[in-house]
């Protein structure tokens, strides 16, 4: 399993970070390391297996799997005291390219994993050892706004996400469980990628924002780092929006139009 | 060094701000309606006086918001943000019962106090990256059957707050709210005490018993205290910018049982 396990200190918590070597993944690992005792769990080849994918799923976990991920998390020290679960966004499929199998896969992963590690870590702590874990997901402005940028799979499934959100916060609560969302909406890894977009996207992307920048990684992973942390010890059930005022606009964000293949100027 | 304005600095959650953004290393002005405990606040937290500026504020004054935006600008230049904390009902009820006086007093209060603020710190907030919250309340979105003048009030400010926060994008001004659950303040038990019992409620302890009752309802079992509220506003207000339009709901998780 490609999982660095660090040893622990009481002063920190243990955060489990599924999805750790992503874009977005590796920006949160940089600002939580060195504040907290990081567990990060990296994507492997197949999308929906995370660790050492050695095939046929052994020596890797499969998240739509509920014995593989309680395997996993009985394998990591506890108490884990956050998990961040950062779904790997997998299908871009049209709706004439969209099958029930394509939509099932795209909800096993996005949140049937979720419900696994809940599940697993809920199993695997004990009660006692559950008071003060935090959960946060990520979710999408396209949870309630369309966009031909993503598929169909992709938005059902964010959908989906944010209410499963509620009710396992709901569910979980009595436990000193809390469960949490974030919801971004175009994500650049600095204020300076928005350089690197075309014209053709930039400009409305830019109208969307009503001129304000997109949320970069930092800005994303800072609300997660509160959300984990003992001063949002009152927040759960939320999904909060980052994403510079986009789900508060009246307008879809299916304005900007179907992603060119080369969006990226580089 | 950022500035900010903070409203009800005689209250629980706005000296909780205070306090937090004053560690944050904010100088800040407190407009409050009671300035002998805003004085006394303000000496424990700030001796030298240097970093904190008094803005007291006459009930009845119609020019408040203009006069407390021009001490700030006067004292420090510009304004960086806005944690508007004041707010609240004088006494609760069922909808019956509320007389129309409340209705007005709820509404300047709740709605068009913070409006004002607004108004008169915009010019010196635009295009500093600059942050204003507001405190709304849980029962915007999920009213009960007692403070009808209140739930509305705050689902009205709540709307106000996603208007803002389209209008003022383009001058980099971010606008979200923070919407708190039963919070144990000490606004909340002077509302709770001026409101009349039920006949099913013993005279004598009818305070105790609202506090049980909403207790009972919190999944945590307790009130919320004032920090952890501030805590989200000064999250908001210290952080990022890409927040904005959103009312955070700060409750323990009681909106998802109502």
């Amino acid at each position: 399993m490609a999982a660095s396990l660090l040893t622990n200190t009481d002063m920190r918590k243990r955060i489990l970070i599924v999805g750790s070597d992503g874009n977005f993944g590796k920006e949160l690992v940089r600002m939580l390391d060195g504040q907290h005792v990081v567990v990060g769990i990296d994507y492997a080849e197949k999308p929906w297996f995370i660790g050492n994918d050695r095939g046929g799923g052994v020596g890797g976990c499969d998240v739509t799997a509920v014995e593989d991920v309680f395997l996993l998390c009985q394998e990591i020290p506890h108490p884990i005291q956050g998990l961040v679960y950062l779904p790997r966004v997998r299908l871009r499929d049209r709706l004439s390219e969209v099958t029930l199998e394509s939509l099932l896969d795209e909800f096993s992963v996005s949140v049937g994993g979720l419900v696994h590690f809940v599940q697993a870590l809920v199993g695997t702590q004990g009660s006692s050892s559950n008071c003060g874990l935090s959960v946060v997901s990520m979710s999408s402005v396209l949870a309630s706004r369309v966009s031909s940028f993503e598929g169909l799979g992709y938005h059902l499934s964010k959908a989906a996400l944010e209410q499963l959100v509620r009710f396992l916060a709901m569910e979980l609560g009595s436990r000193g469980i809390r469960v949490n969302a974030v919801s971004p909406g175009w994500m650049v890894r600095t204020s300076d990628d928005l350089d690197n977009l075309i014209e053709e996207v930039r400009t409305p992307l830019s109208r969307v924002n009503s001129g304000k920048s997109p949320a970069n990684f930092y800005e994303v992973a800072a609300l997660i780092s509160f959300l984990l942390s003992d001063a949002s010890q009152s927040l759960s059930g939320q999904v909060i929006s980052v994403d510079s005022g986009v789900s508060n606009l009246e307008t879809s964000f299916a304005a900007i139009g179907p992603l060119p293949d080369n969006w990226q100027k580089s | 060094m950022s500035v900010a304005l903070v409203t009800g600095g005689a209250g629980s959650i706005g000296q909780a701000v205070i306090t937090r953004l004053l560690d944050a290393g904010y100088l800040i002005g407190i407009s409050s309606r009671d300035p002998v405990a805003t004085e006394s606040f303000r000496q424990s937290i700030d001796p030298q006086g240097s970093r904190t500026l008094s803005l007291p504020r006459h009930p009845q004054d119609p020019d408040w918001a203009n006069a407390a935006v021009a001490a700030v600008v006067d004292a420090w230049g510009s304004i960086d943000a806005i944690a508007s904390c004041s707010g609240g009902v004088r006494r609760t009820g069922p909808w019956e019962e509320i007389l129309d006086a409340d209705w007005h007093e709820a509404y300047q209060d709740n709605v068009l106090d913070p409006l004002a603020l607004v108004r008169n710190a915009v010019p010196y907030m635009k295009h500093r990256d600059a942050r204003i919250v507001f405190v709304a309340s849980f029962v915007a979105s999920s009213p009960g059957l007692w403070n009808p003048h209140y739930s509305s009030a705050k689902a009205a400010l709540v709307h106000l707050v996603k208007y803002l926060a389209r209008s003022l994008a383009e001058v980099q001004i971010s606008v979200n709210a923070v919407s708190p659950g039963y919070t144990l303040t000490e606004g909340l038990l002077r509302t709770l005490e001026n409101s009349p019992p039920l006949s099913t409620e013993n005279g004598a302890d009818f305070v105790a018993m609202r506090l049980k009752s909403m207790s009972d309802k919190m999944p945590m079992g307790r009130l919320l205290s004032p920090d952890e509220v501030a805590e989200t506003i000064v999250f908001i207000v210290t952080s990022s910018r890409a927040l904005s339009g959103q009312n955070i709901i700060v409750d323990g998780g009681i909106s998802l049982s109502r």
